[in-house]
């Protein structure tokens, strides 16, 4: 099936009041006591709202959305929305350079030819400077034409490996006090088989956190404490070793992605496995990055941050062939893994649908402490091109 | 969709995973015992076929393993099978990288001699070994310069057991092709470190692409002192993912071998080399190895880190398979039909077939 176009279309999206707070975002605050220097999201350690500039819109403005179709001569062609914004204009104009740049790239190719699609945007985000969004976008693009084409999900399609994953939720609270009462509520009425905080409050708060956490929940509950690179390796350690004591699963981001030797250091002094590499990932870089990390033995457990689905399997595939657990990413790709422990539900219980309402590309599900996909062999739904032009502020 | 069967052609070596729809899963050059099979079937019967990666596992987790060529032979099945079902080539399943992939001819010239030569440091030899050496060289020679007028994009030949001659014949077939040309010298994993070293010293003056196999398998620290002193990029087999991870990360080769066979299935080939892919490596594939060479084939149209597909010329395809690839012009067409593209005639199966396992 080959990709013969490449059309953008500019369509009418949800009217939406515009707002840009500080109120919202938090601000940027020493981590307690202050001796390091570092800075964190004053957020994870319940701070008030922090005093600045905050903007609400008089009312609802019409958006727009920027729709990409890669116009295939099969029966069904590749979409996703690509971008949203209030100026139509704009969205015009993402579309064009979408087209100009890198439009030429995908026409003529077999659209199911993704490596050889993700191996070219690849080398085009280091020249092109496009980011890791652009591959995103195209990748899983093409992986739901083949999910749409095959009729099967995409874990399917990538060899299942098990059809549930025990899911984790994430826990906050101003105080410590209600961080634990949030876990408590959360744990045993949403049936989690266990939580993460985002706790910024330095070694001292933080363990105090893990003793009443793991006193709150009981032994059976999985334990799981991300810091966000708020710590100086000799906190770590000493934090590291209360949440050994508290039968941690593992620390997330101790360090700073960049400290590789630091990194190297921790997962050699620590039992608690450290968790890392997700920061690195977010700006570019994997699945690739991750080898010397494993090399070094720096890194013991690898956050999923590959590009795509075809970037994600191969961090995957990488991190098995060096017997390491990686976490997170897509839902297709855990599940078609054997190395990837368990999931983190930062979007809350997602209940089965109905059965009528399932296709083939499959809907995750999460309740019961395990996360799923349901799905059915029905086709799913595709856009009527003639009415989105019809309905289009613009067809480029 | 559920396995409702295995069918083994004993002694012709297909092996048929047969499901509850119709589709089935092929694989040839099989061989195995009724107690083989019998062992993995509570794996896969019943399963969902496209459920490979926890039947690959499970099979990984059986009490003493399977044999090779039967794991490799149901894992290669059993991404046929996928491919079938989801209607498109099993390269374009994986994400495809290209369809058609250049051909490295892997010479046999000489091979005669090499399998009966002792080892090639075995200086006591030499003498006696120093008339062979020279007409194996001659062949080699002839057949590099034959290799490139016929089209291949490569040329890969086996070192010759007397050292002096071989960094001789080094130079001569570099010289037969001329420059550009890659060409690969196959270690036969059979060099001392020192040598190795020498060797490699000749191959880097001749712009050889790499040397292949100096040391054997496992061999870290010697492998490691190779590739550090040799520009030419040396490589290692390697017969897991855990095993590659473990070349890759000691720096004891430059480059991967793997193959369906050795590993004992497609989906380790495809982890190794993607490990190798994120250390910037290549992962170069065993020539025709299991399933008449689909399976190598395919790997190679969906791997960009694999630069070669290699073939003999002589490759004997199983009688009953119609379409067994063959270079044009230097590279060779990736079957553009739904899973391994094998067109398999079942009267001639069944003509040669001795024994049908049947589960």
């Amino acid at each position: 099936m080959q990709i013969k176009d490449v059309k953008c279309y500019v369509l009418r999206g949800e009217a939406e009041t515009r707002s840009e707070r500080c109120a919202d975002r938090g601000s940027m605050a020493f981590v307690p006591p202050g001796i390091s220097g570092l800075f964190t999201h004053d957020q994870g350690f319940g701070a008030g709202p922090p005093v600045g500039f905050n903007f609400t819109g008089d009312g609802p403005e019409q958006k727009y959305r920027l729709v990409v179709r890669l116009v295939t001569d099969g029966a069904l062609d590749a979409y996703a929305d690509y971008a949203t914004g209030f100026d139509a204009r704009d969205l015009e104009w993402q579309g064009k350079t979408f087209l100009a740049r890198y439009a030429h790239m995908l026409i003529g190719v077999d659209a199911f030819d993704r490596e050889y699609i993700w191996q070219r945007f690849w080398m085009a985000q280091r020249f092109m400077y496009t980011g890791r969004g652009l591959i995103d976008t195209v990748d899983r693009m093409l992986w739901d034409l083949a999910s749409r084409s095959a009729r099967l999900p995409i874990y399917k399609l990538l060899g299942s490996c098990r059809e549930r994953v025990p899911a984790y939720c994430n826990v906050g609270g101003r105080t410590i006090d209600d961080l634990v009462a949030h876990a408590v509520t959360r744990v045993n009425e949403e049936g989690f088989i266990g939580c993460k905080d985002h706790s910024y409050r330095g070694v001292k708060a933080n363990g105090e956190m893990a003793v009443k956490l793991r006193e709150a929940l009981g032994d059976d509950i999985m334990l799981f404490h991300d810091p966000v690179e708020s710590y100086a390796y000799e906190e770590a350690v000493k934090v590291g070793r209360i949440m050994e004591q508290c039968g941690y699963r593992w620390i997330e981001e101790p360090l700073q992605d960049y400290d590789i030797l630091g990194l190297k250091k921790l997962c050699a002094t620590l039992d608690l496995p450290v968790l890392t590499l997700e920061w690195i990932g977010a700006i570019g870089g994997q699945p690739y990055n991750t080898a010397p990390y494993l090399a070094m033995k720096a890194a013991d457990i690898v956050r999923q941050r590959g590009i795509g689905i075809t970037g994600q399997v191969k961090q995957a595939q990488l991190a098995e062939s060096f017997g390491v657990e990686v976490h997170g990413g897509d839902p297709h790709v855990i599940l078609a893994i054997g190395n990837d422990p368990v999931f983190e539900a930062f979007m809350g219980l997602q209940p089965r649908p109905p059965e009528e309402d399932l296709d083939c590309r499959g809907t995750l599900v999460v309740e019961n402490g395990a996360m799923s996909i349901a799905w059915s062999d029905r086709p799913a739904p595709e856009p009527d091109w003639d009415e989105m032009a019809r309905d289009a502020i613009t067809v480029i | 969709m559920m396995i409702s069967g295995i069918i083994l052609h004993q002694s012709a070596g297909l092996l048929r995973v047969l499901t509850d729809a119709g589709p089935e899963g092929h694989c040839t050059g099989v061989t195995a015992s009724e107690s083989d099979l019998d062992g993995v079937a509570s794996i896969l019967m019943h399963s969902d076929p496209v459920d490979r990666e926890r039947i690959w596992w499970g099979m990984n987790e059986m009490d003493g393993g399977l044999p090779a060529s039967l794991r490799g032979g149901i894992d290669v099945a059993l991404w046929d099978l996928s491919a079938k079902i989801a209607g498109w080539p099993l390269f374009r399943h994986l994400g495809g990288f290209r369809d058609r992939v250049p051909v490295c001819l892997a010479g046999t010239a000489g091979s005669a001699a090499q399998a009966e030569g002792a080892a090639p440091n075995d200086r006591a030899d030499q003498a006696e070994h120093a008339g062979q050496a020279e007409q194996d060289a001659s062949e080699i020679v002839r057949e590099a310069k034959e290799a490139r007028q016929a089209g291949y994009r490569a040329y890969r030949f086996g070192a010759i057991a007397d050292e002096a001659a071989l960094i001789h014949l080094v130079r001569k077939v570099r010289a037969a092709v001329g420059p550009e040309f890659p060409l690969v010298l196959d270690g036969r994993t059979r060099c001392m470190v020192d040598e190795a070293i020498r060797i490699g010293r000749a191959l880097d003056k001749a712009d050889y692409f790499y040397f292949d196999r100096p040391r054997p398998r496992g061999d870290h620290t010697g492998g490691k002192q190779a590739a550090g002193e040799i520009d030419t990029p040396t490589s290692a087999e390697v017969c897991s993912p855990m095993e590659a991870s473990q070349v890759m990360a000691s720096q004891s080769a430059d480059h991967l071998r793997a193959g369906v066979l050795s590993s004992g299935g497609f989906t380790d080939v495809l982890k190794s080399a993607r490990c190798a892919e994120a250390f910037g490596a290549y992962c170069h594939l065993d020539g025709k190895g299991i399933s008449d060479g689909f399976a190598h084939l395919h790997l190679a149209g969906a791997l960009r880190n694999t630069p070669f597909y290699e073939m003999t010329g002589q490759e004997a395809a199983s009688p009953f398979v119609r379409n067994a690839p063959r270079a044009e012009d230097g590279f060779v067409q990736v079957p553009d039909l739904p899973g391994l593209g094998m067109e398999i005639d079942l009267d001639a199966v069944s003509e040669i077939t001795s024994e049908l396992i049947e589960i």
